[in-house]
């Protein structure tokens, strides 16, 4: 049987979170929320399940490949523009040939899909949509249906008091693909708006299914944390939890480690090769995700981090959403980014072994200061005899910094030391004036001005600004006759690969192959 | 970051602005020696202004406490915006100063 999951949405109201991750990526104790619902089709016999992606597409795609991890046969569909929730599957309509079924990529459940499939078969619907009872009717489109479950009308977010039904549409809908025929092609198209009122209209067969489960679309922080929570008490059963499962911890990914001196109160979740030092207290259904260090003394309750994050010494953490340096309070919803990586940062950050390395760049400046000195002699007495002006300084951006603690960040403003004699290589020496002043490294990407910095709109092209800037660029080794787009490539690429290791190497390279400047 | 220091009946009140990093904290620190020589210390530092604060912030913040103590006063903050409240409850901060809303009512609590 096939399956579509629709993972397009941004998630906006999770942001900075989804800033960096798709929603269906957001990961909910341990794996991305879309990993729990492949599982979820797995488990009840869907062997090829389709996907449309539009934002931060590549996350996506990266993690699930063609999912045999999973044992099924996936593939995405990319939508550069947005088609809608009925648009999307209709883009994929050749593939439909039989019963499938939709679900949200970006909403967790334990949903019973074959128990779903059997009452659409039973009877004979050509569309079916899964329904639960709901307390507060105001957040869900709620559906009226009669005793035979068969559609009469929605209601969008009705007031408790107005609302007509108190089944809620959760957002599973099992299709005949000759629904498909009434969604017109190539146009955004609704499921909820659209495509449910024409069924209604052109009375198709259309049932809700009524189902007792859990579930979650993760809608905004406290429904995240609260879902974290819910799984580890128990709720949300025939969901798989990954990992080792301790009855003093409560479940551990591969590697994870846990001082003998720390302090756990069963049940929480401790991520794949992430420690908790000596001392640090972990309570109160706490979710410690992937790659996490949790520092000496440091305590977590009730609160959920979300991965690749140290938690510095002593840090006190209480009911909130943590991912590297930014932790979201959930009860007060205030955002804080953290500037200081010894008190919350990015583990893949390497902080310490960075001021080393700039120490080591500026000696090195130093020492190729000193053998091209007869250079800076001859220019200075050049300069002194023509009264020119051979040394300028031109105003240039370097990488990204925060300005403020609600994480707003701006390009840091320098001057870059150039000689003008029309010899390049002459020219850029006085760039190493920039590295031994600390305000460049030797290697890293050219430091451009702002206005070619604005002209970097996308939200990759701007990745160039992670790192802080050089005088040889990975783009200037790779050939001069590169065209510019392929450059940006090179710098976005050398930014989210850089380590301090490959730098020495491309200096190496550089030296060696003579294009230093 | 600039320092702006108003001397009240009872106390003095350091107001802050901008970014609290290594820079601020010397300047900081050296406004608050300044003061604790004049045997001044019932301080109140106004954060309200105050955007951005780091590790050597917090460390001048928590050395500024000592000096205070030190020479038998107290140091109290105020109207911290809520970013910089979460991280002094991040730092365990909160248990070691005295919070207040408004620098009014951190004046008040010298007067007790």
């Amino acid at each position: 049987m096939k399956a579509m999951i629709l993972a397009a949405g941004v998630g906006s109201r999770l942001r900075p979170l989804t800033d960096e991750m798709p929603k269906p990526m957001i990961p909910v104790v341990g794996k991305p929320v879309m990993e729990h619902i492949v599982e979820l089709l797995v488990q009840h016999g869907f062997n090829e399940i389709y996907a449309n992606l539009n934002y931060l597409p590549d996350a996506i795609e990266r993690y699930f490949g063609d999912g045999a991890r999973w044992g099924v046969k996936m593939a995405f569909s990319l939508e550069k523009d947005l088609l809608g929730t009925a648009g999307a599957v209709k883009k994929l309509e050749k593939n439909f040939d039989g019963i499938f079924i939709i679900m949200m990529g970006d909403a967790i459940t334990n949903c019973n899909l074959s128990e779903a499939i059997e009452f659409h078969k039973k009877n004979k619907s050509k569309a079916t949509i899964v329904v639960k009872q709901v307390e507060d009717t105001s957040q869900f489109g709620v559906v009226v249906f009669d005793e035979n479950g068969s559609i009469k009308s929605f209601q969008e977010k009705p007031k408790k008091e107005e609302a007509k039904s108190n089944w809620a549409n959760v957002g599973i809908y099992i299709f005949e693909p000759e629904i498909l025929k009434l969604i017109p092609a190539n146009t955004e198209y609704d499921f909820g708006h659209q495509l449910f009122p024409k069924l209604i209209e052109e009375k198709v067969p259309f049932y809700a299914c009524g189902m007792e489960l859990d579930w979650s679309d993760i809608g905004s922080f406290g429904e995240l944390a609260k879902v974290n929570q819910e799984i580890l008490k128990g709720r949300y059963k025939g969901i798989r939890i990954r990992g080792r499962h301790d009855e003093k911890i409560g479940w551990l990914g591969l590697k994870a480690q846990i001082s003998p001196t720390a302090k756990i109160e069963y049940p929480i979740y401790i991520g794949e090769n992430s420690k908790i030092l000596d001392n640090a207290e972990i309570k109160n259904c706490s979710v410690i995700g992937d790659n996490t260090i949790v520092a000496e003394g440091a305590t977590i309750s009730q609160s959920l981090i979300i991965g690749n994050t140290y938690v510095g010494p002593n840090v006190e953490i209480e009911d909130s959403i943590i991912n590297k340096n930014c932790i979201i309070n959930v009860k007060r919803l205030s955002k804080t980014f953290v500037s200081d990586p010894f008190i919350l940062g990015d583990v893949n950050q390497q902080n310490l072994s960075d001021s080393f390395f700039s120490f080591i760049n500026k000696i090195l400046a130093a020492v190729a200061f000193l053998i091209t000195s007869p250079i800076w002699i001859i220019i200075g007495l050049m300069t002194l005899l023509t009264k020119g002006k051979f040394f300028i300084k031109k105003p240039v951006v370097g990488e990204e910094k925060m300005v403020n603690q609600q994480g707003k960040k701006e390009l840091r403003n320098f001057g870059l030391w150039t000689f003008n004699t029309g010899i390049f290589f002459i020219d850029s020496l006085p760039k190493l004036l920039n590295v031994l002043i600390g305000e460049m490294n030797l290697v890293g990407n050219c430091p451009v001005t702002s206005e070619e910095a604005n002209k970097l709109t996308n939200v990759w092209e701007k990745e160039r600004f992670r790192t802080v800037p050089g005088i040889i660029s990975l783009r200037r080794l790779s050939g001069r006759d590169i065209e510019e787009e392929e450059g940006r490539v090179i710098d976005n690429y050398y930014a989210l690969t850089r380590t301090n290791s490959g730098d020495i190497k491309i200096l190496l390279k550089a030296v060696f192959t003579l294009k230093i400047f | 970051m600039d320092v702006k220091i108003e001397l009240r009946e009872n106390s003095q009140v350091f107001h802050i602005s901008g970014r609290l990093n290594i820079d601020g904290a010397e300047k900081l620190k050296k406004e608050a020696k300044q003061l604790a020589q004049e045997k001044k210390t019932n301080w109140i530092f106004d954060l309200s202004e105050v955007i951005f604060i780091d590790s050597s912030g917090i460390g001048a913040l928590v050395a500024c406490l000592r000096t205070a103590g030190n020479n038998g006063g107290d140091l109290r903050l105020a109207a911290p915006q809520s970013e910089i409240r979460t991280i002094l409850e991040l730092t365990r901060l909160h248990r070691l100063f005295e919070i207040h809303n408004t620098i009014d009512e951190a004046a008040n609590s010298f007067k007790k």
